[in-house]
């Protein structure tokens, strides 16, 4: 059995690398890889579970960071945005205007590349589905739309 | 952040989920048992909950179990709404889990959390109250296997210290036609103002219901009036809803009068659907 009492040393695997870092068991996975160890690409929206601004994968799964504690995810592979450099999504999203402040881009990002990862033939409806997770209050969501249908050919065309 | 300290437990049998709790719980750390955690995060966060400490269920492998066994369809507790819909053991629970929240809280929330959880919808639990699953349960005393009618009364009645493993359907439900009607507010990623989940087996409709009321429940005296099949649909409808064992809400979503039209709507369109008759 696992057990954490007060401030535990854990091990987290991410973006490929392992990192030793000593925890509260009642830090949220966005607060320690915001705060601990300085990935600060996914950002506190909510910290409600609704807004996705803190989006991360776990084992390529899209979780809200927020909803999670950093003691429940060791033994997994957590890859954050930082991990998703020169990627075909972060162009799309650049070239077609995918964002305008830019604070739950990180999210949608993180969120996107999953889904185009995961089912590279997505259709709308499944990627409306998808991306219902996040929150954007400035684009109106079109530019975000345009940026996914080009990533997704992008990919295709690799 | 969470703003107090707690410990965090992650067993790997039954056995040790069990007297960890009876441990915790005589230092009296009030310890929860822990799934998915989304909604023990955020009360946490908001200091609606306090709990010492924490026992994640989900390195139990009876907790993970989905799979189809002797006949029955086997999930357990900790599987994540996500996982429960994409291997779609049964099309009926995958499609009322579906809608349950968004994508990405769906890949962490977990049955046992949607079930047992604080939230007052409930809404997995609908398709299972509605066929003969057995809930199995465990705690200090031991493992119980109870039908899901005695097990849940507009909430799972677990006793101190007991915890939701798995739910068993029996295979053959899977093939019963089903009706699913759950209506929103604002857009599909909102609480349900009503969801209605009901099967048709041997002719007669078993119905449950959750964002009607307080509290989700299965009601036999609705059922009976519904299966009055000599009477008009409308009539049986408006009888039904006359026994509903709780009161219909009125809340920021929606009034009683809207929530009861909505309602009516539903239920007549269950009737067109499952009986194939002309609204």
């Amino acid at each position: 059995m696992i057990e954490y009492k007060e401030f535990a040393q854990i091990e987290l695997n991410v973006n490929g690398e392992k990192r030793k870092l000593i925890v509260r068991p009642a830090d949220t996975l966005l607060r320690v890889l915001r705060e601990k160890l300085g990935l600060t690409g996914g950002k506190p929206g909510c910290e409600n579970g609704d807004c996705g601004a803190c989006t991360v994968l776990v084992n390529g799964k899209p979780i809200k960071s927020c909803i999670a504690l950093a003691v429940e995810v060791t033994g997994q592979e957590i890859t954050t945005i930082e991990g998703l450099s020169n990627t075909e999504i972060q162009d799309a999203f650049i070239e077609e205007g995918g964002f305008q402040c830019g604070y739950c881009t990180p999210g949608f990002l993180v969120n996107a590349y999953a889904l185009l990862n995961e089912h590279p033939d997505a259709d709308e409806e499944l990627s409306k589905e998808w991306l219902q997770s996040n929150l954007c209050r400035c684009t109106g969501y079109e530019g975000i739309e345009k940026s996914i249908k080009s990533a997704q050919e992008k990919i295709k065309n690799r | 952040m969470i703003p107090f300290d707690f410990q965090y437990y992650r067993p790997d049998t039954i056995e040790e989920a069990t007297m960890t709790f009876k441990d915790l719980d005589a230092k009296k750390l009030s310890p929860i048992y822990y799934g998915g955690g989304t909604e023990i995060i955020t009360q946490a966060r908001k200091q609606v909950l306090s709990t010492g400490a924490v026992i994640d269920i989900k390195n139990i492998s009876e907790c993970k179990m989905h799979e189809e066994s002797d006949g029955l369809l086997i999930f357990g507790a900790a599987l994540t709404l996500t996982e429960i819909i994409e291997k779609n053991l049964f099309p009926f629970f995958s499609k009322v889990c579906r809608p349950i929240a968004d994508h990405t809280v769906r890949n962490k929330l977990t049955l046992g959390g949607n079930i047992c959880g604080k939230l007052p919808y409930r809404e997995a639990i609908l398709p299972l109250l509605v066929v003969d699953s057995k809930v199995v349960l465990a705690g200090p005393e031991g493992i119980r296997e109870v039908p899901i009618t005695k097990a849940f009364d507009k909430r799972l009645l677990l006793k101190k210290g007991e915890f939701f493993v798995q739910i068993k359907v029996p295979k053959d439900v899977v093939s019963l036609p089903y009706f699913n009607r759950r209506r929103e507010k604002h857009t599909s990623v909102d609480y349900p103002i009503i969801n209605i989940a009901a099967v048709k087996s041997e002719s007669k409709f078993k119905m449950a219901f959750s964002g009607v009321s307080a509290l989700p429940f299965r009601s036999q005296e609705v059922e009976d009036f519904i299966n009055k099949k000599e009477l008009p649909p409308e009539e049986r409808v408006s009888n039904a809803i006359n026994k509903l064992p709780l009161p219909i809400k009125r809340d920021q979503w929606a009034s009683s009068e809207y929530r009861k039209a909505l309602l009516e709507k539903s239920m007549n369109e269950m009737i067109a659907d499952l009986e194939g008759v002309s609204l």
